[in-house]
């Protein structure tokens, strides 16, 4: 009885906005409450008490006791180490980013073909080495570039292309190269949905229109696809960028850092002194760069952050004229 | 001018040729499995095993109880998705519906978090959880595997809850639906694509994730993982390396039928969330 | 009101499974005494020990019939990390493998594990190998904690040949001399037109212990005050009590090795083998030798790979080599302070004692820290006896920093902290692969490091520990030493 009735009066609730608006609010709290509680308990306060902890001399167990100030940043500024992971994170970032962000980019437009049969199927195919664990991939790619009974080198062998194997994993640029190479492979098929996703947000009817004035494949990629994806291809630099910076299993059991420590990166720095397993495990200077590259990430982030504001600016601008 | 016909016979050539090359570490990993330990070696570039070595699988699933594991992992990383993507879907919907006061400050702060690096945040995270008395206990695992600010989700969420039309819910609450009705039988079921795409890549990291379910499970071995299942297979001073290939394959099957299933609405969902 | 109802009900199932571990988890710890049986946790961390553990627990819990022993088998990898978390979160296992990340006067100083005194009483004492029983490792100010599982002198770096391609390419007699080696190889790789090598060793960053040890252990013939030792306070010449990396042993060894590189002799895959990977391309029959620690006999034997002998590393002149023996213990079990069934635990490692030392001889794993348990067994593989005479040959007592002042210890941990992370094995690796190449200033550089990271240590002990706690002028290289 009451409900028809209720459905009258839509005017008089439309009249009380502002109580509605309020209502509104009450109700937005009670939604981001669980993400509050889990991010506060689970995510604010471990980083909280990283921090905390990058201030003393700390193993890893017993009470925080011996608290040493800055020391360990100290420490870290002149820890030649660091600064030579740090790099070797920064080559891999830069080398995996800039294979896999084109690359993807062509096969996704190949796959954005309306025409091409079993689409499914690439894509999956494509897609497989992301759903799988790194630690196996590890292995199985150690194999592959090995020096000898190894596949790449046969192969390269049997068409002649080289006379005598290539030791891959022996030479600090050619390990380093086969790193970012298993890398971006592994990476591939997520920038690649990426991708289609940007191309899939562009209508039809624009390619449409781009065909009756007589454009080409290539034109109408340059002048048109290109200029609107550009957008979204900053937040797919920004998500590669972070991915590469943070590269840990595929090191660990592809070179584990080697050859001397040519491919070890921040992260297995970070590991290798919170877990040492020979001497005491230095949790507080672990901590410590983890927090040093931490900043680095961050303010590189916010550079990329611009340019996604920028990007989004010039699309508008462009919108109105 | 070649023919669209022969064009296609050649790009589809093109790209099963690549494909194969693509998967040739998988389908290297599927004949390991089936190798023994010593053939796994002296091979060499030979994938077809002389003998038949289904043992493997049996010891991996048998010896490294990986039936036990197989099961854990089903129940937590079903249990961290549906967590994950209800919190994160409550969440973009009020970060993209409503212009609550304080919606600036979160945005910032959930953004913020995801370039902090967190690995080694594990020891405060488990003290939290044992805190809770949820230590040894599956539930204790999908607490800790549901943390994090899942920025990227909620984005995708945000986005695509912003993009769907106001008169749609001006529509609903004329027919006498309240915020949390309008949202759970209008606009949820408007964002399934987002719902699939967070539910994939949720998907992908708990099933494989390593530390958390080996931390938390410390006293219950057999509440351990496949992920974590996969490194009793590795010691200090030998390594089981078919076992592990047989393991990593049975650990292969479940994501790949996930994607295959949920990969159209994946892209869409990224596509949704883009589309503004 | 309805539509909160309707939340609030989706707010409740989703933490429902929470609420749902608080109640069962509850159970679980409670599970232990129920029905009069003690449950008793064991955490181990050497999968080669994992057989001997399960056989071991079978008997025991047939003949105890009201004690569970619930073994777990923890990641070697990720075992400091469990450790950590689990004495944060108060969840150490009843019985857990020690690790020497986490020392004994730690363990002790935080109060988490209980001595085994009486476990381990003065007549039982005497039964185990010499030097079984020192500060630091196994004791501590006097009293027992750790129960070794394994003979001390585990781990003991030799040769293993595949005795099919020796006869086959005509090599009488296994190689003394690095001269010897070097010709076998080249013969081999020669004649076996380039299919088979030398030596395989797992020289990969992950196993880089394992040439760490090869290049020590060889050194040793040439400058034998710097010995090796797996588990102990190694690379310090106790003559001096420095640490000392660019003796003329360390170097020449390492130019040795670049010498088989150069000559086809060491197989290429070496640098990038883990220890796996370099005995699967041995027993392949890819390389006539390799250089490997004790418990490749047992792998060997394992995997079905039955034609190989074991012979100790050559040396330069072929003279002996040797590593210490510090009393460290390779392997071995500490008890929990807050152990609720104490009694069961002193049951189960008497047991252990009677039982599981004459099963690890069984299995061919590893001779047990008593020798009589090795009497009257069979052997497990035909070798087994071979590869045990030459580790009691090259394992010789030497001096242990901890038994003249226990607090070195932290010293030591400290600078191992502070101390570069690099061994002699990356060392090697960037050697060969170009990286180093002037290999005595490295090794005089990472000397000087080493030294300064202990001399530091020393300082901020406030006088507990002074430098001559490392000095041990009474002791001679190659002759036991028995201490002061």
């Amino acid at each position: 009885m009451s409900e028809p009735l209720l459905s009258n009066q839509k005017p008089r609730v439309k009249l009380n906005t502002s109580k509605r608006r309020h209502r509104r609010y009450y109700w937005a709290y009670l939604f981001i409450t669980p993400q509050f509680i889990l991010f506060v308990g689970l995510t604010i306060f471990p980083i909280v008490m990283s921090y905390v902890y990058s201030f003393y001399q700390w193993s890893g167990i017993g009470p925080l006791e011996n608290f040493i100030k800055w020391e360990n940043y100290k420490e870290l500024f002149h820890d030649t180490k660091f600064w030579h992971d740090f790099l070797h994170s920064l080559e891999y970032m830069v080398g995996q980013t800039v294979i896999v962000m084109p690359l993807a980019l062509i096969m996704a437009i190949l796959f954005n073909e309306s025409k091409i049969k079993g689409k499914t199927f690439y894509r999956t195919l494509y897609f497989l080495p992301v759903v799988t664990s790194t630690a196996i991939i590890g292995i199985v790619m150690a194999n592959i570039f090995g020096n000898k009974d190894a596949l790449v080198n046969n192969l390269l062998q049997t068409f002649h292309i080289i006379k005598h194997p290539i030791h891959w994993l022996d030479n600090p640029t050619l390990a380093m190269t086969v790193m970012i190479i298993v890398g971006s492979w592994k990476f591939f098929g997520i920038v690649m949905i990426y991708w289609l996703a940007g191309l899939q947000s562009i209508s039809a009817d624009i390619y449409e229109a781009a065909k009756i004035d007589g454009a080409n494949f290539f034109s109408t990629l340059w002048y048109i696809t290109l200029p609107i994806l550009k957008p979204i291809s900053a937040v797919i630099l920004l998500l590669t960028v972070v991915n590469g910076l943070h590269v840990f299993d595929l090191v660990k059991t592809l070179t584990d850092g080697g050859p001397y420590f040519s491919t070890e990166t921040i992260d297995l720095f970070i590991y290798n002194y919170a877990f040492a397993s020979d001497g005491i495990p230095r949790m507080g200077y672990a901590s410590s760069a983890g927090i040093l590259f931490g900043i680095f990430v961050f303010l590189l982030s916010i550079g990329i952050g611009w340019l996604i504001k920028k990007a989004g600016q010039d699309e508008k601008v462009k919108g109105k004229s | 001018m070649m023919g669209s016909r022969q064009r296609k016979i050649i790009l589809h050539t093109i790209l099963l040729i690549l494909g194969a090359i693509w998967i040739y570490p998988f389908i290297w990993m599927v004949s390991s499995s089936l190798k023994s330990n010593i053939e796994f070696f002296g091979s060499g570039l030979n994938l077809i095993p002389k003998i038949f070595h289904w043992e493997n699988y049996a010891r991996a699933w048998e010896t490294a109880q990986f039936s036990k594991y197989f099961f854990n992992s089903v129940v937590i990383t079903v249990a961290t998705v549906v967590i994950v993507t209800v919190v994160c879907a409550l969440t973009g919907y009020a970060l993209g519906r409503v212009s609550f006061p304080g919606r600036k400050l979160a945005m910032v702060l959930i953004t913020a978090t995801m370039f902090i690096p967190k690995g080694y945040t594990i020891i405060p995270l488990f003290e939290i959880v044992r805190h809770l008395g949820l230590m040894n206990h599956l539930s204790g695992v999908i607490l800790a595997e549901s943390a994090g600010a899942h920025v990227l989700y909620i984005l995708l969420f945000t986005s695509y809850f912003s993009t769907i039309p106001g008169e749609l819910e001006d529509a609903a609450s004329i027919d006498g639906c309240g915020f949390f009705q309008t949202f759970r039988k209008v606009m949820l079921p408007l964002a399934t694509p987002v719902i699939a795409t967070t539910a994939i890549m949720q998907f992908i990291w708990s099933w494989n994730d390593f530390l958390v379910p080996l931390v938390f499970t410390l006293n219950r071995p057999e509440l351990r993982t496949l992920a974590v299942g996969m490194y009793s297979f590795i010691g200090e001073y030998q390594t089981d390396y078919t076992g592990m290939a047989a393991g990593a394959t049975i650990a292969l099957v479940p994501i790949m039928l996930v994607f295959i299933f949920m990969q159209r609405y994946f892209i869409e969902g990224i596509a949704g969330a883009v589309k503004q | 009101m309805r539509k909160l109802f309707s939340l609030a009900m989706g707010m409740i199932l989703l933490f429902s499974l929470v609420l749902a571990g608080c109640s069962s988890s509850a159970d679980s710890s409670s599970q232990s005494s129920a029905g009069g049986k003690a449950t008793i946790t064991l955490w181990n961390r050497w999968p080669e020990l994992n057989d001997v553990f399960k056989t071991t627990i079978a008997d025991f819990e047939k003949e105890n019939p009201k004690i569970h022993v619930k073994l777990t088998n923890v990641p070697a990898d990720q075992y400091v990390a469990q450790l950590q978390a689990a004495i944060q979160g108060n969840q150490l296992p009843d019985i857990f493998g020690f690790n020497p990340s986490l020392s004994l006067p730690q363990l002790t100083g935080l109060d988490v594990i209980h001595d085994i005194d009486d476990v381990i009483t003065d007549q039982k004492k005497t039964q185990f190998v010499d030097g079984t029983w020192s500060e630091g490792f196994t004791t501590l100010n006097g009293k027992v904690y750790q129960l070794p599982l394994m003979s001390g002198y585990h781990y003991t770096n030799m040769m293993f040949y595949n005795k099919k391609i020796l006869n086959q390419y005509g090599i009488k007699s296994i190689p003394k001399t690095w001269d010897e080696f070097l010709n076998a190889g080249k013969t081999i790789y020669e004649k076996s037109q380039g299919k088979i090598y030398g030596l395989i060793v797992a020289g990969k960053s992950s196993a880089s212990y394992e040439t760490n040890g090869e290049i020590m252990s060889m050194a040793t013939a040439i400058s034998p005050e710097v010995f090796w030792n797996s588990g102990g306070v190694t690379g310090i010449n106790y003559k001096t009590g420095k640490y000392d990396f660019d003796t003329p042993g360390i170097i020449q060894t390492m130019q040795y090795f670049k010498k088989l590189k150069d000559n086809n002799v060491l197989h290429p895959n070496s640098m990038q083998s883990d220890d796996m990977q370099s005995k699967g391309l041995f027993e392949n029959g890819k390389a006539a030798f390799t250089w490997d620690g004790t418990m490749a006999a047992g792998i060997f034997n394992n995997d079905g790979f039955k034609d190989w002998g074991a012979a100790p590393l050559p040396t330069k002149d072929g003279k002996p080599s040797y590593e210490g023996f510090q009393g460290e213990s390779p392997a071995g079990l500490l008890v929990s302070k807050n152990t609720k069934h104490y009694k069961e635990v002193k049951t189960f490692l008497n047991y252990i004692i009677d039982h599981f030392y004459k099963n690890l001889a069984t299995d061919g794993v590893e001779e047990p820290p008593i020798q009589s348990a090795m009497e009257g067994i069979k052997q497990p593989y035909p070798q087994f006896q071979q590869v045990v005479d030459i580790q009691d040959k090259i394992k010789i007592l030497a001096p242990n920093p901890y038994e003249s002042n226990v607090k070195a210890i932290d010293v030591v941990n400290n600078a191992q902290g502070k101390q570069p992370q690099d061994d002699l094995g990356n060392i090697l690796q960037g050697y060969l692969s170009g990286q180093i190449s002037n290999i005595k200033e490295t090794l005089k550089d990472r000397t000087a490091k080493f030294n300064k990271a202990l001399t530091d240590a020393i300082k901020s002990s406030n006088g507990k520990v002074s430098a001559s706690n490392f000095k041990f002028s009474d002791w001679t290289p190659f002759k036991p030493y028995k201490g002061n």
